[in-house]
């Protein structure tokens, strides 16, 4: 049976209880979001003590599923008002899965300010938490290096421990603020980045979650046999698809760049132009040929369980570590979105992120923003590093910065902000790539290219045959497409596993034969789907109740009146296609027994 | 008479490749006027046909089987790009459309 731990930060309660048994087929972000849809007000302070913090491996979390080793961070977002649910990789999920825990909810705020706190579980079973001065404003590396040796005074520490944890922005409170995670290696470069959480983090004095996972026996099965077959299964499967297997692991996410761009669909300088004369400098093709040139690591796993291995380390000229090497959103973000071409200018952006704990994309949105508005130049290297020092020192002016896109452009005037419920639009424009724009502005996380990731088109029927430049089809595809993540996001699946699952049936065959030999219970594809979509259910009626509507699943006028070159696009699904995406709400509300 | 060329771009593991072999990975090359196949296109370029998974034309991907023209801009995709834009762009859609024909 797997548990729910409870950490009262007013008053430093722990407690243990059963997950309740409706939800026993609930993990990752259907857990996070069925929490804070029960546990949380809609009208809660999002920085405030009834909000709640929830941290939940996915229903495989723990066991050797593929690339089933993804965390969820849910809560209220202080960035768009709304549900959020953050997706990590990192080694925690898998610990807190053999620990048996289904998830941690951190609830409640400590009356004293000055102190960091640390929650620290044990292997045994014990759990503690731990008041600390010494913590106070460090950044994300260096809190872990603290933590790592005062562990290893106290004979704790060993290679087996995950740490999560937030940087100065958090415990400021600023919105756009994120959660690290150590990855593998022991890098806390792993992040739920986006809609604010580690602000919520920082505002119940959590710096640390520290979990010592030495000597832990791996996850029992319902069926062992089943699950090993099943596993195995979905590793050759993965391992010898064309994405999967190959493109992946040797370039990383930012393959995409040269290929968004082509497409015209690469935002540059605050979404002003679909293409950068500059891609090619920070391409994934040239990150590889940089990082092997300097003796950098181009193929790990960002997560325990990862067979893709799409992770790499960006080195500097000496060959000393700097950052992960960057996903193919935050090289955009910091790149072209800020007319920057240099790969080593946008990798110290990175790393400076990575370190005050700020979430990547919020923060190239943000630049972009405000390189707009002329307070510094577009391509400004330097000034922008200067923008995010102001961040993490919390100055007047990073206090801005540091809330993100929208804060900022409001704050000096600028015309085109590219948010959607407040949160700043990732690496594609949805002019000429109107399926995404629909998933950016129907999510209910708020502007978000993982919510519409991936899609089993075997499974819905739907995918690659709509025209990008054109509005029919695109809803469909979108539906599907948020459904089918929802439904990855809470298995604890990585969600570039689903380009297998597209093209070869055995594939998903295995994912749902990994659930049933896990936990004993029938699962097939239709129930596979349905989670996805009790997911979705709770997420858009938390927002109702949080004020949403449809009005607010639209994307910035600008999209719909500004020709975007080269295509001379502007987006064109209409409203009614945008507000048909969720139309199976109320009768999975109805299913569920919520409202 | 239009310029007999076309510019032609190749990415990820065709990038790779074509560094391997002392090559830019940016080529003009001079075609038929009445032009030719994305297919035979990436023939004369040496281009190995089972990586590629669909061709960018003037921005817009389309299956190997596309007619080129002189003066068009390209791009070939190879097998292996991760994200909805697989759908998105068309490029499955392409992909599957070379596998079936």
């Amino acid at each position: 049976m797997r548990e729910i731990v409870r950490v009262n930060m007013a008053t430093g309660a722990i407690s243990k209880e059963p997950l309740p048994a409706a939800w026993a087929r609930y993990g990752g972000r259907a857990l996070t979001s069925a929490l804070v849809f029960k546990e949380v007000p809609a009208d809660a302070d999002p920085l405030g003590p009834d909000n709640k913090l929830i941290i939940a491996p996915g229903l495989l979390g723990g066991t050797a599923a593929p690339n089933g080793g993804r965390i969820s961070i849910g809560a209220k977002s202080p960035l768009t008002g709304g549900i959020k649910e953050s997706n990590s990789g990192g080694t925690a999920a898998h610990a807190l899965g053999k620990m048996g825990i289904a998830a941690i909810i951190i609830e409640g705020v400590p009356a004293d300010k000055t102190v960091s706190y640390v929650l620290r579980l044990f292997p045994d079973g014990m759990i503690d938490l731990v008041a600390r001065h010494d913590l106070k404003g460090l950044g994300t590396y260096e809190t872990v290096a603290v933590a790592k040796g005062i562990e290893a005074a106290e004979h704790r520490f060993s290679d087996k421990a995950s740490f999560i944890t937030i940087g100065p922005t958090g415990e400021m409170g600023m919105k756009s603020a994120g959660i690290a995670m150590t990855d593998p290696h022991g890098y806390p470069n792993r992040f739920a980045g986006r809609g604010g959480l580690g602000a919520v983090m920082g505002s119940k004095g959590l710096k640390l979650i520290a979990i010592f996972e030495e000597g832990l026996k791996g996850t029992e099965h319902a069926d062992k046999e089943a699950f090993t077959a099943a596993v195995r299964k979905f590793a050759n499967a993965l391992t010898t698809h064309a994405v999967t297997g190959t493109a992946l692991p040797t370039y990383g996410t930012n393959v995409l760049a040269n290929i968004i761009n082509e497409a015209g669909g690469y935002p540059t300088r605050n979404f002003s132009s679909g293409q950068f004369e500059g891609v090619e400098g920070i391409s994934g093709e040239t990150m590889r040929e940089i990082t092997l040139e300097r003796g950098g690591n181009v193929k790990h796993g960002c997560h325990t369980g990862c067979v893709i291995q799409c992770s790499r380390y960006y080195v500097d000229k000496d060959g000393h570590y700097m950052t992960k090497g960057p996903e193919y959103e935050s090289a955009w973000s910091l790149g072209a979105n800020c007319g920057i071409s240099d790969m080593d200018t946008v990798a110290a952006l990175d790393r400076k992120c990575g370190d005050i704990g700020i979430d990547t994309i919020e923060a190239g949105v943000m630049l972009g923003v405000y390189m707009a508005s002329g307070k510094i130049a577009f391509g400004d290297g330097p000034a922008a590093l200067a923008a995010l020092d102001e961040i993490g020192k919390g100055t007047e002016l990073g206090k801005i910065l540091g809330d993100g896109a929208e804060a900022t452009g409001l704050a000096f005037g600028v015309k085109n902000i590219p948010v959607v419920k407040h949160q700043g639009l990732p690496a594609y424009d949805p002019r000429p790539i109107q399926g995404i724009g629909v998933t950016y502005a129907t999510s209910t996380m708020g502007a978000d290219h993982t919510a519409g990731y991936t899609i089993t088109s075997n499974v819905l029927a739907v995918g690659g045959t709509v025209d990008p430049l054109k509005p029919e089809g695109q809803a469909a595809l979108s539906q599907g497409l948020q459904i089918a993540t929802a439904m990855l996001d809470s298995l604890g699946f990585c969600i570039f596993v689903a380009f297998a699952v597209l093209d070869m049936p055995e594939a998903f065959e295995a994912i749902h034969e990994m659930a049933a030999a896990h936990t004993g219970e029938a699962w097939d594809a239709d129930a596979l789907m349905q989670l996805g979509k009790e997911t979705l259910t709770y997420e858009r009626l938390f927002n109702e109740h949080a004020g949403f509507t449809n009005a607010d699943d639209r994307l910035p006028k600008f999209f719909l009146e500004e020709k975007l070159a080269p295509h001379d696009v502007v987006f064109t699904v209409t409203d009614e296609e945008l507000d048909s995406v969720y139309a199976f709400v109320p009768e999975v509300a109805a299913q569920l027994g919520i409202k | 008479m239009p310029d007999p060329t076309v510019t032609v771009r190749m990415f990820g593991a065709l990038h790779t490749l074509r560094k391997e072999r002392g090559l830019s990975t940016v080529a003009d090359v001079v075609i038929p006027v009445e032009g030719l196949t994305a297919t035979d296109l990436a023939e004369l370029l040496d281009l190995p046909l089972d990586l590629i998974e669909g061709v960018f034309c003037n921005r817009t991907v389309y299956p190997m089987r596309h007619h080129i023209a002189p003066g068009d801009r390209v791009a070939f995709v190879p097998k292996g790009t991760p994200g909805p834009h697989r759908f998105f762009l068309g490029l499955y859609a392409a992909g599957k459309e070379e596998g079936e024909g």
